[in-house]
């Protein structure tokens, strides 16, 4: 009988998580700090990692199909749902960030299409506003209904588009939701893994998925432990790997009741800036332990460009009809 | 027959006897052994595994499971004594019970379904006028302060009762009159009236937290429960006089069922007791009561260790099996026993010889006597059920060790620790001197029809119970009377005794719903049963329906990384492989006219008296489909219209929702629509989970899932039946034809984990459509008992003739016995029809009992054998003399057997006082029908004896 709960959960968040990517900005009324100097604690250390990975630095960011060059999302299901030859899901997809509207009232405003597969044209866009008490509202383009549909934001447990991701570790969380601590500075030991796919499990886009990235190995970083102050939450605190240098977050890996449930790792790359920690997240790849569902999102440096010379009524609902039109 | 069989019957003893202590050790040896195995008995009381696999009902349910998964639900009621569930102390208990409970071992915690889970929105609008989907409860519970809390509960009350799909799951309206208030209409539909007069003119009594565990606790039961108890009593100690606390579901009832054996094992001390007390009042020497028990005890050892060596997978009937060789092996062990005091009066001093004398004249009657046993045993071994099956082999294990146990090893002890005898061993006892004169004079004198009379009064009522008229009736109409479908049903299902229901309701085949213990301590009501009988009266429906819909056609492959070249160009077209990224999508659930055929199914599914509800994806597509085809700014639920697959025809009659007002003459692709919501769904679900209805790689196979609201296995199968035939009916509509449903014969199918797989075979008839889920399961049962309720004793009585015909060289004396055996079975089929007459379910003609009836036969054989051979002997010895012959056969051997019945009824009694259902109902039958062979064989037998004067009796004197 539970499935009947399923069901109905499946569709509210059909509704309320089919929003693409928002990667590249989030800026919630928070603007840019300057370059840290000095010894950092905790906190101070999380609001330089909130900033690099929610696109403060940048007035706007797109990731655009290139040649044939496109982000690609890639869901695996539980490991014992994984039957022979069953293929992951793969969504590629275009988005477009604007971190710095002009308009005083907003905050931010992303947009993504959905460039294949049967939901081809879907476009979503997502308006954040300047006041932290009025919630974001999100915008579907649905191109086989010819229709606009308006959703409120989601909450910060929703997952995002399918993945062992929520909308909180991506985007809604901030910095005051949990308490920082700075455990040690260290060095980063590891290569950071991928998904490895199956022979049977291949297709014409995981092919291209990266390897498993070994150039951040040596690299200094801090050891962080945050954690949250939700009661009740999914997760008691995590642990993340901090760049010193670019504030780029290599490794976080979340603990409830002192059992390790999630790492979550991040390929932050250059994007040859002055600013050392203007970067863009190469690749994503999410695990979670008991169930072995894992989640990569790939993003070609030839689809980034940033800064564009865009105007804010390009984020509109008559973008998304545009380019979602069948 | 014994001139050829006594010199092996000597050297048997002597080498025995020479080897004496060699055989004590080993038998001891291995019995420790054994002990060392007891502890790995598989206790796993899996109902799943009961059934053969091949069938297309156990393997639907079988690839239902392993493909969409909820194997194991439970289910927790809270009734409220007093008030609405919108009370903020409650939602906070359930709240905490929620969490709590979602981490019990082996919770599923992703399929846990409640008011307070996360999966709980409102659907409804914001202030804004977008679509809102806030949890009903927040994440952290409620807060402290009381103006937010109270604004909460509002909140909570106004989501839930807004929610068509999932209120009538969780939410149960009482009227003032303690009366179910149901949010649906007699259709099964949803109505403004009906769901205003649930919530205006009732209450909010009860609500539900159903969960889902993984298989591992089967192999963990006893853990498991006692952390089950240990919540509820936790919140039952702080709320328990504000709320009622039910559970049910499948784990809990196999669990409890274990644990039921555990928390009665004291019961098997009492058995052992009565049966002690009998040896004592027989031997009136300790050894001579001790060394039986030991013998049979050592028996017992070797087959529970077995049972742990072999990890063969039990069910709790398993039981009764130490308590039938108790039973049994006491039997043997008096006869041996009595053999050696006799032997020893007569030569006090010589205990060898005593016991060479002992063995020596019970090892063929034993081993003959064992024979008949294991015929009951070797019969149900053949039926393709596991639990029939681990009754056969460890029955055939037991009993045989018994001829070492018993008649052997018994003796030899003796030997060594003999009984200081008396003169009161030779002397018969007054009461078997009084059987033997009062048996005598009744079958001797006029009043010799009395058992004939009570005899044929037992088989009439047994007929008239058992509806045999009415079942010989129907299979005599013929062509013509088949226009009756219960006259149909009886002629195709050869159910001559219509009157003993066959089909099972699995509850009450595990647990009673009242217990003699329980009542002899105060409470004797069995809360497993009266907590689902709550559940049935207030949730949808206890037990479910999985119907597999799968495409004719198939699908092709996916491509691989050959199908495109370096520069990524295609080089493997569409005909060959499926490109989901480019091709146009496949499958049957990309298809709106399949999608339409299933929701219309669907739709008379709900309608259905025994259907109280039903799930699918096509519910995820309904309701997608309304939530974005309401004009913006509008509630959903105001438009229920929607709430349907977006078919042209339902396009066209719904236009304001579908237009676009920029092209007034544009209406969306049907098909278009439905891709797009697949798309959707899957790429906005958490990876797998929209696995548990659609097969997501494939988009060519799902389940519909419908939730069965009776249990009656009358209405069970009707409800099948129905099923099925509105499947026939509309096999050729639209859609419907692109489609099959459950598994079909000769299919391959995987089980277990090890890539095993089996072939299923066509075991319904016209190729029907099989059904998975506890209905599929009950139906398989049904069919199983159907096939073997005269398969299985005509099996043992061809077995058991054979056998006496040996035994006596006389067709005329097995003839007879197994006549005796029919009057037997006659009886025990009245007493199902009996059973099913007061819709007493636990103990019906279903699966388990009909295990006794083979079980019963084998055994009751022996009473009979026993007073043939005696006659026989008697007859020699009186040199004709009937009525001496009869007096002394009924005071030895007659008194013989009612001191076997005594000790076999001193066994199972006990047993019969658990909560549980099948080792009562399997005890009962195998009780009555060997307390009325000992009858037939004391009283009718001999009068039959003497009418028909069978020469292997009489031959003597002619």
């Amino acid at each position: 009988m539970a499935l009947a709960g399923k069901l109905l959960y499946m569709i509210i968040r059909t509704l309320c998580v089919s929003i693409l990517l928002l990667f590249f900005s989030q800026a919630w009324a928070l603007k840019a700090p300057p370059y840290p100097q000095g010894e950092l604690n905790g906190q101070q250390i999380a609001e330089q990692v909130y900033a690099v990975s929610h696109g403060l630095l940048v007035r706007n960011a797109v990731s655009k199909q290139h040649g044939k060059d496109i982000a690609v999302l890639v869901n695996r299901a539980p490991l014992e749902r994984r039957k022979n030859g069953r293929r992951p899901i793969v969504n590629t997809f275009e988005t477009y960030g604007n971190s710095h509207p002009q308009s005083p009232e907003l905050d931010s405003m992303q947009m993504a299409i959905i460039k294949s597969g049967k939901a081809k044209g879907t476009g979503i866009l997502f308006v954040s506003y300047a006041d932290e008490n009025k919630p974001g509202i999100m915008s579907v383009w649905l191109p086989a209904l010819r229709k606009i549909r308006r959703i409120n934001e989601p909450s910060y447990e929703d997952t995002w588009v399918g993945t062992n991701l929520t909308y909180g570790e991506l985007v809604l969380r901030k910095p005051e939701d949990e308490t920082h601590e700075l455990l040690r500075s260290d060095v980063f030991q590891d290569c950071l893994p991928v998904m490895t796919l199956g022979p049977k499990e291949v297709s014409r886009y995981t092919r291209k998925l990266p390897d498993s990235q070994c150039g951040h190995k040596g690299k200094a970083v801090y050891v962080v432990k945050s954690t949250t102050k939700f009661k009740n939450w999914w997760y008691d605190y995590h642990i993340s790997e901090i760049d010193k240098k670019t504030f780029a977050i290599y490794r976080t890996v979340y603990y409830k009741a002192g059992k390790k449930i999630k790492t979550i790792v991040i390929d932050w790359q250059s994007l040859d800036q002055e600013d050392p920690r203007i970067q863009y997240p190469r690749y994503i790849y999410a695990i979670t332990h008991d169930s072995g569902v894992d989640s990569m999102v790939y993003v070609p440096r030839s689809t980034i460009q940033l800064n564009q010379d865009l105007p804010d009524a390009f984020w509109s609902e008559a973008t998304l009809k545009k380019f979602g039109k069948r | 027959m014994g001139k050829e069989k006594a010199p092996v019957a000597d050297r048997y003893a002597r080498f025995m006897l020479r080897h004496r202590w060699a055989v004590i050790f080993g038998i001891f040896a291995f019995a420790i052994a054994g002990a060392f195995y007891i502890k790995d008995v598989n206790l796993r009381n899996d109902p799943d595994s009961l059934l053969p696999l091949t069938n297309r009902y156990i393997a639907t349910n079988l690839y239902a499971e392993r493909q969409y998964g909820m194997g194991n639900i439970m289910v927790w009621g809270f009734k409220l004594r007093q008030g609405d569930i919108f009370q903020p102390w409650f939602v906070q208990m359930l709240d905490d019970f929620y969490k709590d409970a979602s981490k019990l071992a082996f919770a599923n915690e992703e399929n846990f379904i409640g008011l307070p889970s996360s999966r709980m929105r409102h659907l409804g609008l914001s202030k804004d006028g977008g679509l809102d989907f806030k949890r009903l409860i927040p994440a952290s519970g409620l807060s402290a302060d009381a103006k937010v809390r109270e604004q909460q509960i509002r909140f909570l009350k106004q989501g839930i009762q807004t929610h068509p799909v999932l209120e009538p799951l969780l939410v149960y309206y009482e009227d003032a009159q303690g009366n179910k208030c149901n949010l649906v209409d007699k259709n099964g539909v949803l109505s403004n009236q009906s769901v205003a007069h649930a919530h205006e003119e009732c209450t909010a009594r009860a609500t539900f937290i159903i969960g889902d565990f993984s298989n591992g606790l089967k192999n963990h039961y006893l853990d498991w429960i006692k952390s089950v108890h240990e919540l509820q009593a936790r919140y039952e100690q702080r709320y328990g006089d504000r709320v009622e606390f039910i559970v049910s579901g499948e784990p809990y009832f196999l669990a409890a069922m274990v644990e039921e054996i555990r928390d009665k094992a004291w019961l098997f001390g009492i058995s052992l007791l009565i049966v002690l007390l009998v040896l004592w009042y027989e031997f009136q020497h300790w050894n001579c009561s001790v060394f039986p028990l030991l013998g049979v005890g050592i028996t017992i050892v070797l087959t529970l260790g077995l049972m742990g060596f072999t990890q063969f997978k039990l069910t709790t009937m398993m039981v009764l099996t130490p308590m039938l060789l108790l039973a049994i092996g006491i039997g043997h062990a008096m006869q041996v026993t009595r053999r050696f005091t006799q032997e020893l009066q007569r030569n006090p001093h010589d205990v060898d010889q005593a016991a060479y004398e002992a063995i020596r004249h019970t090892i063929v009657p034993a081993s003959l006597s064992i024979g008949t046993d294991l015929h009951g045993f070797f019969a149900i071994s053949f039926v393709d059920i596991s639990f029939y099956k681990a009754y056969a082999y460890f029955g055939i294990f037991g009993m045989s060790t018994l001829i070492l146990t018993t008649t052997t090893l018994i003796p030899l002890l003796m030997t060594i620790v003999p009984p200081k005898l008396g003169s009161r061993e030779a002397r018969e006892k007054p009461w078997e001197t009084s059987l033997g004169s009062a048996v005598t004079a009744l079958l001797t004198g006029k009043w010799k029809w009395i058992p004939l009379a009570l005899v044929a009064a037992v088989v009439w009522a047994s007929a008239h119970y058992a509806e045999l008229g009415r079942g010989v009736s129907a299979l005599l109409a013929g062509e013509e009377g088949r226009s009756d479908p219960e006259v149909a049903r009886i002629q195709d299902e050869f159910d001559i005794m219509p009157g003993a229901e066959k089909g099972i309701n699995y509850p009450r085949a595990a647990f009673k719903d009242h217990y003699l213990l329980g009542e002899l301590f105060g409470n004797g009501e069995v809360q497993e049963i009266s907590d689902l009988d709550k559940f049935s009266q207030m949730m949808p429906g206890a037990i479910t329906a999985n119907m597999i819909i799968r495409s004719k056609a198939g699908v092709l492959p996916p491509c691989g990384s050959d199908a495109r070249d370096e520069e990524d160009n295609r080089i493997i077209g569409p005909d060959k492989c499926y490109d989901d990224m480019e091709d146009p999508p496949q499958g049957i659930y990309n298809d709106v006219s399949v999608l339409k055929a299933l929701s219309d199914f669907e739709d008379w599914l709900r309608k259905y008296p025994h259907v109280g509800y039903s799930t699918s994806y096509i519910q995820f597509l309904k309701t997608i489909n309304m939530m974005l085809n309401t004009p913006a700014g509008e509630a959903p639920m105001k438009h229920m219209n929607l709430f349907a697959v977006p078919t042209h025809k339902h396009m066209m009659a719904n236009r304001y929702a579908y237009a676009d007002q920029e092209d007034p003459d544009y209406l969306p692709d049907p098909t278009e629509i439905v891709q797009l919501y697949n798309a959707m769904l899957v790429s906005s679900s958490g990876p797998g989970e929209l696995d548990s209805f659609v097969n997501t790689s494939t988009w060519d196979e799902g389940v519909i899932i419908s939730f069965i609201n009776t249990m009656d296995p009358v209405e069970t199968h009707q409800t099948v039946v129905d099923i099925q035939n509105y499947l026939q009916q509309h096999a050729n509509d639209p859609g419907m034809d692109k489609v099959i449903v459950g598994i079909q014969a000769g299919e391959k199918i995987p089980v277990g984990t090890g890539g095993k797989s089996i072939i299923t075979e066509e075991s319904i008839p016209d190729a029907k459509a099989a059904i998975g889920g506890f209905l599929g399961i009950t139906e398989a049962t049904r069919d199983v008992a159907f096939a073997e309720w005269l398969h299985a004793p005509a099996m043992t009585s061809m077995t058991v003739f054979a056998m006496t015909a040996i035994m006596f060289r006389s067709w005329y004396i097995a003839f007879l016995l197994i006549s005796l055996c029919f009057i037997t079975l006659m009886t025990q089929y009245g007493l199902a029809g009996y059973m099913t007459s007061i819709k007493e379910w636990s103990a019906n003609l279903a699966f388990h009992v009909q295990v006794a009836l083979s079980i019963a036969m084998g055994l009751g054989i022996d009473y009979g054998v026993y007073m043939v051979s005696r006659l026989r002997e008697e007859m020699q010895v009186t040199k004709g003399e009937w009525r001496q012959a009869l007096q002394n056969t009924v005071q030895s051997t007659g008194a013989a057997v009612v001191i076997s019945v005594v000790v076999l009824l001193g066994s199972v009694i006990p047993l019969m006082n658990t909560k549980l259902a099948n080792t009562w109902s399997v005890s009962l039958y195998v009780a009555e029908a060997l307390i009325l062979d000992v009858l037939l064989a004391l009283l009718f037998l001999p009068l039959v004896v003497r009418w028909l004067k069978p020469k292997y009796i009489f031959a003597e004197k002619s």
